[in-house]
């Protein structure tokens, strides 16, 4: 195993880069990191959104959420790489394409997440908080929010961990995240297909562990507060 | 001060408020009781808008507060709301859960608002528990947080909602206690309210509804010792049974 590291640990690291695009577990990490940053504050409105009391807000958000949940991911990235460019006529890139159908569906799974912690809370908090004179937006940011995200917070991981994982579904559009690569390693020493996909399986159980392992921290950090 | 006029209000088919009118003086602590569904929390709730009323009007110092285009979080500000359960917020410190309305809407400073704060914990004898959090206290100690809660906003009327129900008979006295206090200082009160102890030395009037309607506005005096209406005599009996 050590020779097949020595060999290609650069290539697995950034892929072709300089030559080429940047790729193998860099690009991963960048896309994953990039998905997590976009997602969290677009999947905390939409789920804000989705329990407020204005049928506007709330109705489109519901319909996105039915959709986008019944679809599997995989289909997504396909059409938002072969179908949307033949009807917009706009050609985005593999990582661009990717990054935007990750965001979509995160940020969708994260609502749900978000007005679950939400409708967890009993009603006499929001009461409450009207009751002082506070507005709407006023009550969900001081007295709403930092409750229901905190009870949520292990949901919340769990999705964003998800996230770090469906980047390997970039693998169907040829995105050289680092799933594509291991695949062309295996090709190219052809007979050690099992330690490539070791390796390849240690690498996301690193990622994943480690952002847990964050997420762990900054709860705790949090936490310093008492429980609810 | 507070004007209702022929308040009605629906929940679909059920007619929660019928025909409701009444006048609460300034300085006035006005108990209202009268068995459970009778409307007497509704109608609490429509004071501060909690509930929209369907028909009639209800005004604050001659201004209709149901009226379009009132400044809802304003007429809110100025009017204390205590609930039956408490509903402090419990990520939260009692001092904190003290300061965050007025701080965040401005009426004073960081400084100013946590000086307010202590002393109307220490008003409702809780300042040594100014750092604890809600989970930490019991139930009379929450409750009490709450009215301070509400008073730190120095709102000109106080409305309680069964603020002694969910209590364990023990902690009910330090409440009442404490309303008793809010009273005396002139305190313009609402209180909806089971305890009849406290209905009799503190109010000065009593309103008895059942079934959506004011049947009795009387004195504690001649309420307790001559009601009038058959429902408020039965009521008084069933409860003076326990």
């Amino acid at each position: 195993m050590t020779e097949l590291i020595q060999e290609y640990w650069l290539y697995f690291l950034v892929g072709q880069y300089p030559n080429g695009p940047l790729g193998g577990l860099s690009l991963t990490v960048l896309l994953s990191g990039a998905a997590l940053v976009l997602a969290l504050p677009l999947g905390l409105m939409l789920g804000v959104a989705r329990v407020s009391p204005w049928r506007a807000l709330a109705w489109p958000v519901a319909v996105l959420v039915q959709i986008v949940r019944a679809v599997p991911l995989l289909l997504v990235v396909f059409w938002a790489y072969f179908f949307l460019p033949a009807v917009t006529g706009v050609k985005t890139g593999q990582a661009t394409t990717m990054l935007m159908t990750l965001v979509l569906f995160d940020a969708v799974y994260l609502a749900e997440i978000v007005k679950a912690g939400i409708n967890a809370l009993p009603k006499g908090q929001l009461e409450g908080a009207r009751s002082l004179g506070l507005s709407y937006g006023q009550a969900l940011r001081l007295v709403i929010l930092p409750q229901a995200l905190r009870h949520v917070s292990p949901s919340l991981v769990s999705q964003l961990v998800a996230t770090i994982k469906a980047t390997s579904l970039g693998y169907i559009i040829g995105l050289s995240e680092v799933s594509f690569i291991a695949t062309q390693v295996n090709t190219l020493v052809f007979t050690r297909a099992v330690e490539v996909y070791i390796v390849l399986a240690l690498t996301y159980f690193i990622l994943c562990f480690g952002l847990s392992r964050l997420a762990f921290l900054l709860e705790r950090r949090l936490n310093r507060r008492p429980a609810l | 001060m507070i004007q209702l006029e022929q308040v009605n209000k629906w929940y679909g088919q059920y007619h929660a408020l019928i025909d409701v009118s009444e006048r609460v003086a300034r300085n006035e602590v006005v108990v209202v009781c009268g068995p459970s569904g009778s409307g007497k929390s509704t109608l609490i709730r429509t004071l501060n808008r909690l509930e929209s009323i369907d028909g009639g009007s209800i005004a604050i110092d001659g201004r209709d507060i149901h009226a379009r285009g009132v400044d809802v979080n304003g007429l809110r500000a100025g009017i204390g709301f205590v609930f039956q359960q408490f509903n402090l917020f419990p990520h939260l410190s009692a001092l904190e859960n003290c300061m965050l309305a007025p701080v965040n809407l401005k009426r004073a400073s960081k400084s100013e608002a946590k000086a307010y704060a202590l002393e109307l914990l220490d008003g409702v004898g809780l300042a040594h528990k100014a750092n604890a959090y809600p989970h930490e206290l019991s139930g009379g100690q929450q409750q009490r947080v709450a009215i301070a809660r509400a008073l730190a906003m120095r709102p000109a009327i106080m409305l309680f909602d069964e603020p002694t129900s969910a209590l364990d008979p023990e902690m009910v006295g330090e409440v009442l206690g404490v309303m008793r206090k809010l009273a005396g200082q002139g305190m313009t009160m609402v209180c909806v309210t089971h305890e009849m102890g406290f209905a009799r030395d503190v109010a000065d009037r009593i309103l008895f509804m059942a079934e959506g309607r004011i049947l009795e506005r009387a004195a504690p005096e001649d309420f307790f010792t001559h009601p009038t209406h058959p429902r408020a005599r039965q009521f008084l009996q069933d409860r003076s049974g326990r």
